[in-house]
C-alpha cells in the first residue's frame, strides 16, 4: 500500500498545527464564525443539525489495518463509538467537539490520514472501483493514477476556490463499479494498442 | 426559518458542542425547546434576534424558528425543527441521551 | 479544471457544478476551451509526472498470494447453508485463482446503511490483517470489502464475521441499500433517508421477498444534492419538503454502471408513511412482469419501461388492497 512520504506528512502536520490555532482564537472570540467557518471548511468539520461532523478522507477506498483502528479509536475517544461510512468512499464523525477536533486530525495524521479537502469547492477525494487490484475483469490496478491526482490536487493554489465543488472518479475495469458517469470528470482505463507491455491507457 | 405570522423562537448552535440551543426569556440559552421564549410579536422576535446575535460568542448560526404554544412550552411547527428539538431518529443520541427519553 | 474554473458559473450556486457549465454552453465550446488551455500549457509538460506515477506504482504493488488449498472451503459450502448463502451472495471471483474479494455489507437489517461500531472496525482491522494481506476497502456503496481472501480461509472469516454482527449475506440485494445522512443529521437535507432504508430492509425480510426479488439497486437522497445517488438507483428515492411535510418522489430504471442512466420520475411523491408500501407495490408488479426468476428488475424495467411500474404504482385499487 501507499505510504506517505515526508513531505506528505510534514504538510499534514502542518495543517493540523494550523487548524489547531484557528480553533484556539475561535474558542477565545478572536475569530468570528464568518471568518472562522472557511477554515473549518477547508479541514471537513462542517456544522450538521445537532453538533459538528468531520469527514476524513479515505483516498481511493483504500485503508490499511492500522488506519482502520485509528478509525476506531477516534470513534471511541472522542465521539459516541461509531463512525458512518459514506457513499463517496469516506468516513464521518457525526459528534465530534470543536475543542476536540484538532487532537482527532493529529491522531489521524499519525496513520497519514486527514481531512483536507473533504468540503469545500474543491477537488474532494479521488473515488476508485472498491475492487481495484483484486476484480477478475481488470485491465490495470487505478489507483496509482487516483494517488497521482490526489498529490497534484492537494492544495493546489489555482483550484481551491473552484466555482462549486469536484469530484473525479476512476475505474480499471470494464465493469463499471466506481460510477464514473455520474462524476465531474469519469476515467476509465482501457486497453491501448502501442503502450509498452500492453498497459492500460486512459 | 419562515418569516410567516407565527409565533418564534431564537435558535442556533452552541460553538463547542454543536448542539441545539434555544433562547429562554431571561436571557440565557438552553437546550430544551420547552424552556425557550416563545416570541407572538414579530418586532420583539427580530429585536430578540438582533440581540443574540450581536451577542457573538457561545452561539452560531442564530435564527428564529416557526414554534406554537403547547402545554408544556413552546412546541415545534415544522419537521426540521422537531428534528432538531428531539436528536436523530436512529439512535437515541444527542438530546435524546440527556433526556433519558 | 481550468477551463471550467474560468467558466463555471459562480452566480448561482445550483448553476455551478460542471454538468450545467457545459449543458449551457455546448459541449464543443467547452471542448475547445480545453483544447485551448492544453495548447497553452503543453510547454510544461516536462514528463516529469511519468516517473512520479512509475514510483506511486511500485507501492501499489500488489500483496503476494499464494496458493492455497481451497479443500475447507468445499468442505464448509457443503456442509453449512449459512455459508453458501454468504459465499454466494457477498465473495466475487478475484483475479488470482483461489482468492475472492468479500464484501462484508454494513447493511444487517434495520441497521443504519454504512455505520460501523468501532468494536466492528478493530474486527475488521484483525480480520484483514489475518486474511487481506493488511488491506481495507470502502465501496461507494457503503460496505467495507477485504479484497484479498484466500478461498481456504473463507469459512474462518466468515464464523469470525458473523459472531461480530458483520456476516449478513445481502450484498447487491434489496436490503443493500445505499442512503444519505438525510434530515436525521444534514444541515443541508430536505427530509429524513435512514429511516426510510431501515424500514424498506426490515419490511422486504419480513415478507420473505428478499432472495426472491433478488438483485436490485435500491438509493435514497434526503434533498438534491443527491449524496444517495438516486438518480442512478434501479429504484430512487428522494426526500423532499412538500409544504412542511416529507414527501419522497420515485424515479425506476437509473442505472450507476457502465450503462449509466438516469431514473424516471414516476408522478407525485408519497408521504413517510406511504414510501414502503409504494416501493412494495413496484416489486411485486416486477414479480409478476418479469418472464423469470434470471429477469433481474433492471432487465425487466428495459424490456417493459416505466409504464406497467406506475400503473401497479399509483393504482388505486391496488394501494387499497395492500
Amino acid at each position: 500500500m501507499y505510504d506517505y512520504t515526508d513531505f506528505d506528512e510534514a504538510f499534514v502536520r502542518g495543517r493540523v498545527a494550523q487548524f489547531r490555532a484557528q480553533v484556539a482564537r475561535r474558542l477565545d472570540g478572536s475569530l468570528s464564525e464568518d471568518e472562522f467557518r472557511p477554515f473549518r471548511l477547508m479541514n471537513g468539520v462542517y456544522l450538521q443539525l445537532h453538533a459538528y461532523m468531520l469527514r476524513v478522507a479515505i483516498p481511493y477506498g483504500t485503508l490499511s489495518a492500522r488506519q482502520m483502528r485509528a478509525l476506531a479509536d477516534i470513534a471511541d475517544r472522542w465521539d459516541k463509538g461509531y463512525g458512518h461510512f459514506t457513499t463517496r468512499q469516506n468516513i464521518q464523525f457525526n459528534w465530534p467537539k470543536l475543542g476536540d477536533i484538532p487532537d482527532i486530525l493529529g491522531a489521524l495524521a499519525d496513520v497519514g490520514m486527514h481531512a483536507i479537502q473533504t468540503s469545500g469547492n474543491t477537488i474532494r477525494n479521488v473515488t476508485a472501483d472498491h475492487f481495484a487490484a483484486a476484480a477478475a475483469d481488470e485491465i490495470e490496478d487505478p489507483r496509482p493514477v487516483a494517488e497521482l491526482i490526489r498529490q497534484w490536487s492537494t492544495d493546489h493554489p489555482e483550484f481551491q476556490f473552484l466555482p462549486r465543488k469536484f469530484k473525479i472518479a476512476i475505474t480499471g475495469s470494464p465493469n463499471d463499479r466506481a460510477v464514473t458517469r455520474a462524476h465531474d470528470i469519469g476515467l476509465r482505463m482501457v486497453r491501448a494498442k502501442g503502450l509498452p507491455g500492453d498497459r492500460g491507457g486512459l | 426559518m419562515s418569516r410567516g405570522s407565527a409565533a418564534k423562537v431564537v435558535t442556533g448552535n452552541d460553538l463547542r458542542q454543536g448542539d441545539v440551543v434555544y433562547l429562554a426569556a431571561n436571557g440565557a440559552w438552553v437546550r430544551a425547546l420547552q424552556e425557550a421564549e416563545l416570541i407572538e410579536d414579530v418586532a420583539i422576535a427580530d429585536l430578540r434576534l438582533l440581540e443574540a446575535m450581536a451577542q457573538g460568542g457561545d452561539v452560531v448560526g442564530v435564527y428564529l424558528a416557526d414554534a406554537r404554544r403547547g402545554p408544556n412550552g413552546p412546541e415545534p411547527v415544522h419537521f426540521r425543527e422537531a428534528f432538531r428539538a428531539r436528536g436523530p431518529s436512529n439512535y437515541r443520541h444527542g438530546k435524546q441521551e440527556a433526556a433519558h427519553v | 479544471m481550468a477551463a471550467y474554473n474560468l467558466a463555471g458559473r459562480r452566480d448561482n450556486k445550483y448553476k455551478a457544478r460542471l454538468k450545467i457549465t457545459v449543458f449551457e454552453g455546448g459541449l464543443e465550446a467547452f471542448r475547445d476551451a480545453v483544447e485551448a488551455e492544453f495548447a497553452r500549457t503543453r510547454a510544461a509538460f516536462s514528463g516529469v509526472d511519468q516517473a512520479l506515477l512509475a514510483e506511486i506504482e511500485a507501492a501499489f504493488a500488489p500483496p503476494a498470494l499464494p496458493l492455497r488449498d481451497a479443500g475447507a472451503y468445499h468442505a464448509a459450502w457443503a456442509a453449512d447453508a449459512d455459508f453458501r448463502a454468504f459465499a454466494t451472495q457477498n465473495v466475487v471471483a478475484h483475479k488470482v485463482p483461489g482468492y475472492g474479494i468479500v464484501t462484508v455489507s454494513l447493511k444487517a437489517h434495520g441497521a443504519t446503511p454504512g455505520d460501523a461500531t468501532a468494536a466492528q472496525m478493530r474486527k475488521l482491522a484483525d480480520l484483514a490483517d489475518a486474511y487481506s494481506a493488511g488491506e481495507l476497502r470502502i465501496s461507494h456503496e457503503q460496505n467495507v470489502i477485504l479484497p484479498h481472501v484466500a478461498l481456504a480461509d473463507l469459512p474462518a472469516l466468515h464464523r469470525a464475521l458473523a459472531a461480530a454482527g458483520l456476516g449478513t449475506a445481502n450484498a447487491g440485494l434489496i436490503s443493500d441499500i445505499i442512503a444519505c445522512p438525510g434530515m436525521d443529521y444534514c444541515a443541508l437535507a430536505t427530509a429524513r433517508s435512514i429511516p426510510v432504508a431501515q424500514e424498506l430492509a426490515t419490511h422486504f425480510k419480513a415478507l420473505g421477498l428478499e432472495q426472491e426479488i433478488g438483485q436490485i439497486k435500491i438509493k435514497i437522497s434526503g434533498c438534491i444534492n443527491a449524496c444517495g445517488h438516486h438518480h442512478v438507483g434501479h429504484i430512487g428515492i428522494l426526500g423532499l419538503d412538500r409544504a412542511g411535510v416529507e414527501n419522497y418522489q420515485i424515479t425506476l430504471g437509473g442505472d450507476a454502471t457502465e450503462r449509466a442512466a438516469i431514473g424516471e420520475k414516476t408522478g407525485p411523491g408519497f408521504a413517510y408513511d406511504e414510501i414502503v408500501p409504494a416501493i412494495e407495490r413496484i416489486l411485486r408488479a416486477y414479480l409478476a412482469l418479469r418472464q423469470a426468476p434470471e429477469e433481474t428488475f433492471i432487465e425487466t424495467f428495459r424490456r417493459l419501461g416505466a409504464a406497467p411500474f406506475k400503473a401497479a404504482l399509483y393504482d388505486e385499487g391496488a394501494r387499497d388492497a395492500a
